[in-house]
């Protein structure tokens, strides 16, 4: 499937969505928000990574609480020595399910992301020998245009009780990656998430545990390593007696342990840099505007480590995004 | 007249029938008595008989919803009451009633559109507009919950719950002058009312 192709049909599916929710009367079962992303990203004391820009685009109709739909367009420039440039078509779903035999929702709901081939360029150092057979005399690069693609199944099942007071779900995230590098040879990931949270101070706070246990099929890509394992704890503080245009939430998070080729589905984040995650913290607000939109910015730490070099590196980064309730 | 009494099969047929009505009779008082008792379930189930009746009766239904909702099974009262609305579809009572375990559900957007629905039929239906201002403000709408209340509350002058939705809608469009002069006018109408008294305390 051709880029091209590929963003006619994302248009196809927003003019089929948009003429029955957007002018819509309040009397309308679906509620439609649209959200636009950026994501910068600066790498310090990379040897292959120098910055990270990330656009995204999502829509997603809800049916009143039943179900809800959603799809996006995720576009990544990574400069660094092979320069890459992503184009994630993301598409979703949710269905809410209210049990007799629970006291809350159950919320079955399934992520794909999908990327036919990138545009990648790999530039090659070539040193070519002395006449001796010993030192370089001259080094030549040569730069080959290579592809790759993703695919990525990430169904969820989560629980949230009517009182709002606790929340668990269970996440499996399965990735394939494929390269047309000789090579790269093509492996996939498995992801497990269990997660926990609960609220307290009335609901004004929530804390958010979850584990990553992510096994990889080979190690082509991380010498010697093909289980990794993190924590992460996420805790959220509504703020209270707000008005009607003002600092709505504030959010604090902090992970530690070893992850991989991670899909955060909160985020709807595809982290598919091949270094591995040691270490990350953010923090960052949402602040609402008469309940029709919201803003918010995010900024935080990630530490990296390369296993192929042993190089240890870390990225500062900026997250910020506007969504807008139609 | 008495010699009815002497033919025994019109006899028969005359105590079939009003043993039948009494069983029924019996059946919805021991429901009401178990209710009055908080045993909801229980209540519920001495009238399962009547939802499998032909054709159906619609307020065996509207009853199980009540009480099912009562009992916290939201899930069992939404069939309930959504079977109650398939056989009268101008049912207030079932459209209200599904609001309530809907809003117990937090399902916010689908009470709002049931308690719409009656304002459609009862345009100002006070019960369906109290209600549908819980939803407003569960959903943080406060630009529409102060439209609402201030429309609403010239059909109900006298009552004071409007006038509390009225004014934490004020408060949260950033309008203190408006939200004390209302709260002033929920304690001319019920003087000890905590949230009010709160608020002008400050």
């Amino acid at each position: 499937m051709t880029h091209y192709t590929r963003k006619r049909i994302f248009i196809l599916i927003l003019s089929y969505l948009l003429p029955n929710t957007l002018f819509a009367d309040n009397e309308s079962p679906w509620y439609v928000s649209t959200s636009a992303n950026i994501n910068l990203s600066v790498f310090s004391e990379s040897e292959i990574i120098d910055t990270q820009t990330e656009l995204s685009f999502f829509i997603d109709a809800d049916y009143v609480e039943k179900f809800s739909l959603s799809a996006g367009l995720i576009y990544q420039e990574q400069k660094n020595l092979n320069n890459i440039l992503n184009n994630i078509l993301y598409a979703g779903g949710q269905y809410h399910i209210y049990p007799e035999s629970m006291p809350g929702k159950v919320t079955l709901s399934i992520d794909t992301y999908h990327e036919g081939k990138n545009s990648a360029v790999k530039k090659t150092s070539n040193n070519i020998p002395g006449p001796g057979g010993g030192m370089p005399q001259t080094t030549s690069v040569t730069t080959e245009r290579i592809s790759n693609s993703l695919k990525i199944v990430n169904p969820v099942v989560s629980f949230m009780n009517y009182t709002k007071s606790l929340y668990a779900d269970l996440g499996y995230a399965y990735s394939e990656y494929a390269s047309s590098d000789t090579e790269i040879e093509k492996f996939n990931v498995k992801q497990w998430t269990p997660t926990l949270g609960f609220s307290f101070n009335d609901q004004y706070d929530w804390l958010i545990f979850r584990h990553y246990n992510i096994d990889l099929s080979n190690d082509s890509r991380s010498p010697g390593i093909t289980k990794t394992s993190a924590y992460e704890i996420k805790l959220t503080h509504w703020v209270k007696n707000t008005d009607n245009s003002s600092l709505d939430n504030l959010q604090f998070s902090f992970l530690t342990g070893d992850r991989l080729f991670t899909v955060d589905h909160d985020a709807r984040k595809v982290y598919n840099l091949s270094d591995m995650q040691t270490a990350a913290l953010s923090i960052g607000g949402n602040w609402k505007y008469k309940n029709k939109s919201s803003f918010y910015i995010y900024t935080g730490l990630e530490e990296y480590k390369n296993i192929f070099s042993n190089n240890d590196y870390y990225n500062i980064f900026i997250y910020s995004g506007y969504k807008k309730n139609w | 007249m008495l010699k009815i009494l002497y033919n025994p099969i019109l006899l028969l047929s005359i105590l079939f029938i009003s043993s039948n009505a009494a069983s029924a009779n019996d059946a919805w008082m021991h429901s009401y008595t178990l209710e009055t008792a908080g045993k909801y379930t229980a209540a519920a189930e001495s009238i399962e008989e009547y939802l499998k009746q032909t054709p159906p009766n619609e307020f065996a239904e509207l009853r199980s919803g009540w009480l099912y909702y009562l009992s916290g099974n939201y899930s069992r009262s939404i069939t309930h009451y959504k079977t109650a609305i398939k056989i009268n579809k101008k049912s207030i009572d079932a459209m209200l009633g599904m609001s309530l375990p809907l809003m117990a559900q937090a399902r916010w957007r689908e009470a709002a559109l049931q308690t719409k629905n009656v304002i459609k039929i009862s345009r100002f239906n006070y019960i369906a507009h109290t209600r549908l201002m819980t939803c407003e403000e569960n959903l943080k709408q406060w630009v529409s919950l102060q439209k609402h209340a201030e429309e609403i509350k010239h059909y109900y002058p006298s009552e004071a719950t409007i006038l509390v939705y009225l004014a934490r809608a004020y408060f949260h469009n950033s309008n203190n002058k408006k939200a004390k002069e209302t709260y002033q006018q929920v304690l001319q109408r019920y003087p000890g009312h905590l949230e009010a008294i709160n608020f002008l305390a400050k």
